[in-house]
């Protein structure tokens, strides 16, 4: 009995996703529930589990290579040895593939030898038809993509140690070589680029710029601090409060909660507000839900506990999904003001910048008072001016009035 | 510098210990078989008697069951005694003391009493010791909640280790080795304490990493030295306590070599070596290149014949060959 495992959906809006790790060798069984691939979506990458107990019995789609949801990336049967070609096709290239690949790696594994001992001598030791790889060789082996079947071993029993891996690395590297490999393709950077450049493409965005005097702000935070530690043991930030405020905002104003279909104006069916955070190696939205209805130390708790998944490489697709509007924040980096770009299909975009002591003038003097910039960045489709200078404005009350976002 | 250089027996650093403890510490006391005048079948109390007399170090009758239940009594009491079994073998007569009595009794009374007592023995072969004087079975405490097992492999650790472990407050098996006791090494002057859960790394190396036990460690650097000749770079450990044990050096190791070979005289079969091979599995796992190989002794009692004897141990040799197994699995 054959079965086909795909590349699953992994998110609502998810198209494709790479394979980023095959977790078992073809030949090796698997429980229903156990990790058998890794693949990549969206700037997240995720274990998935096999759908059922059995033997992996093809690897359709090699590591590093991204295929649209639902494409067959290979076999599952209940025994070792039966391949796909009793599945339906999934399309005239995918089964080909199959044997032309496995032709391949056999081809090359029978033509390189090492230190006399050719490696049909050793792999017939193993009649399983595993490749047998120390956990060393699999780890620099995946660091590198190297495929392992292209590798030969030098250990007892055929295995395939880390200076195996190293030694195939070294000769590719060499001018014997055919061609020059290709430097590793970044699937996180092409779906930020992707996006961005549709962004700016196709939506329409305007502006909007206004300094908030930030003096409630920076006074109630620090009266809050020591008790928001004692209720939820996270520090209060000022992100805390412009999510709060955001949220408010948007409640007050529905008409910012909408996006442009096409045609028309849809009206978002969710609440969520997006804050960018920086983890290891990108940056990610994680969102914040219901934030106009928690209170500010439940709302730092949350905040915080996505953080801490954005920093620890845990963040899933589940987290990213729903937002009405982004938040993004600069202020740390000294950044005094900054023009975001929306992130479809979002209305509008809160670009914020640091809290610093500035000359303003306050009823008739020149004072020193600590202030923010904020820019808003709005979808002309969904909002005007008049309806964008509204919000901006609603969001400043709520900053400079800090109280009221305790009500 | 004389200080620098300053080479005494391994025998001579533990009395060293002891006598400077029992200066510091009246409540620290000595008992044995023929420790007090006679100074220790291996010299391993000498000249105590002489100095603190027969209300400090005295010798006890033919029975380790007696006197490990007096240090047990007299460590709840409020004193520090060390008992001493001098060949570890010995000890089985006081099992139920140990295990029973001393491991347990800090738990069972809440917390409320402690047990601060050193049970001092010597394990291992030298040239023929035979099958009741030469076992190794250290494990077998490293196995029961509430003792602390020792196994000081060079003159400097032995002092260090030998003071760390009187002024412990509880019990603590200190295993030294018959054939260290007359051999001579760098002993600094005065007082210094080594913590238990420490290894030493003796010899750092790139290729291979060997965790060796008490002699095991000095066979395990000369077969370094051999096989430096070949370009295999050993790494060897001390692991100096198995309880507590340093699994971070052990761990770190074997990151960076890929590769682990656990050498112990015991036993192979059920010995502290498969406990470190599974902690290194368990923890260590995508840093193996090869699996993690073990050397002991031959599961049999110690035979009396010189040659067999050579043949049932581990020793450099072997060591070597199993090196140069492990770099090509």
């Amino acid at each position: 009995m054959v079965h086909e495992l795909v590349m699953p959906q992994l998110g609502m809006t998810m198209t494709e996703g790479t394979v980023l790790r095959w977790l078992k060798a073809v030949g090796e069984s698997v429980e229903k529930g156990e990790p058998i691939v890794e693949v990549q979506t969206d700037k997240v990458d995720m274990e998935v589990e096999s759908p059922f107990t059995g033997y992996l019995t093809a690897i359709l789609v090699q590591e590093g290579a991204t295929v649209p949801v639902a494409t067959r990336i290979g076999c599952l049967s209940t025994t070792p040895d039966a391949d796909c070609a009793s599945l339906a096709p999934d399309g005239p290239s995918a089964v080909d593939d199959v044997s032309v690949q496995q032709t391949d790696a056999a081809a090359d594994r029978l033509v390189s030898t090492d230190n006399g001992a050719t490696t049909s001598e050793a792999k017939a030791s193993d009649n399983t038809g595993r490749v047998l790889v120390s956990p060393r060789a699999r780890r620099v082996a995946h660091e590198f993509r190297v495929d392992l079947t292209l590798v030969t071993g030098s250990g007892e029993f055929g295995r395939i140690r880390e200076v195996d891996v190293r030694r195939y690395l070294e000769d590719c590297a060499t001018p014997a070589a055919q061609t020059p490999p290709e430097p590793a393709r970044d699937n996180i950077r092409k779906v930020i680029a992707d996006r961005l450049t549709h962004s700016v493409t196709t939506v329409p965005q305007f502006w909007l710029d206004r300094e908030v005097d930030a003096t409630g702000l920076v006074a109630l935070r620090t009266k809050l601090l020591n008790a928001v530690a004692a209720s939820r043991s996270v520090r209060l930030t000022y992100t805390d409060f412009l999510i709060k405020a955001l949220a408010l905002a948007l409640r007050e104003m529905p008409a910012m909660a909408k996006r442009w279909d096409g045609d028309r104006l849809v009206a978002a069916d969710t609440d969520g507000i997006g804050f960018a955070a920086q983890g290891p190696d990108r940056l990610l939205v994680p969102v914040v839900h219901g934030a106009d209805a928690l209170s500010l130390a439940a709302l730092a708790a949350t905040r915080a506990g996505l953080v801490d998944k954005v920093q620890s490489g845990r963040l899933g697709p589940a987290d990213m999904e729903g937002a009405v509007c982004t938040l993004s924040n600069l202020g740390a980096f000294g950044v005094d003001a900054f023009q975001a770009i929306i992130n479809p299909p979002q209305s509008c975009i809160l670009a914020v910048g640091r809290i610093a002591d500035r000359a303003v003038v306050h009823e008739g003097s020149l004072v020193i008072r600590p202030t923010m910039r904020l820019v808003l960045t709005v979808d002309h489709r969904v909002v005007d001016g008049v309806g964008g200078a509204q919000f901006l404005s609603c969001i400043a009350n709520y900053l400079e009035n800090p109280e009221t976002l305790l009500v | 510098m004389a200080a620098a250089s300053r080479q005494i027996q391994y025998v001579e650093a533990g009395v060293e210990a002891l006598r400077e403890e029992m200066r510091l510490d009246s409540s620290v006391f000595y008992i044995g078989q023929g420790i007090g005048a006679r100074g220790g079948n291996y010299k391993q109390s000498k000249g105590l008697w002489d100095e603190f007399g027969e209300l400090r170090v005295r010798d006890t009758p033919i029975s380790e069951l007696g006197q490990t239940g007096l240090g047990v009594g007299a460590a709840m009491a409020g004193m520090r005694p060390i008992v001493d079994i001098v060949f570890l073998d010995m000890v089985m007569e006081a099992m139920g003391q140990i295990v029973e009595q001393a491991a347990t009794i800090h738990y069972t009374s809440n917390g409320r009493l402690r047990v601060p007592l050193v049970i001092r023995a010597a394990m291992g072969t030298v040239r023929c010791t035979g099958p009741h004087h030469s076992r190794c079975f250290y494990s077998w405490f490293a196995h029961i909640p509430g003792l602390k097992v020792v196994l000081p492999a060079s003159v400097e650790d032995v002092k260090g280790l030998m003071k760390t472990a009187i002024r412990d407050d509880g019990p603590v098996m200190f295993i030294e080795h018959k054939f260290f006791y007359n051999k001579r090494g760098y002993c600094p002057e005065g007082d210094y304490a080594i913590p238990f859960g420490q290894a030493r790394i003796c010899r750092e190396g790139k290729s291979v990493t060997i965790l060796a036990m008490s002699l095991m460690v000095w066979h395990a650097m000369e077969a370094a030295e051999v096989l430096a000749k070949d370009g295999i770079d050993v790494e060897v450990i001390d692991p100096r306590t198995i309880v507590p044990f340093d699994e971070e050096t052990l761990l770190n190791s074997v990151k960076k070599t890929g590769r682990l070979l656990i050498v112990d005289e015991a036993q192979r079969f059920c010995g502290f070596s498969g406990e470190a091979a599974a902690l290194v599995t368990e923890k260590a796992f995508d840093y193996l290149d090869a699996p993690v190989r073990r050397l002991g002794a031959i599961h049999t009692p110690h035979p009396f014949n010189p040659i067999l004897e050579a043949e049932m141990l581990p020793s450099a040799e072997k060591i070597v060959a199993a090196v140069r197994a492990l770099m090509a699995a």
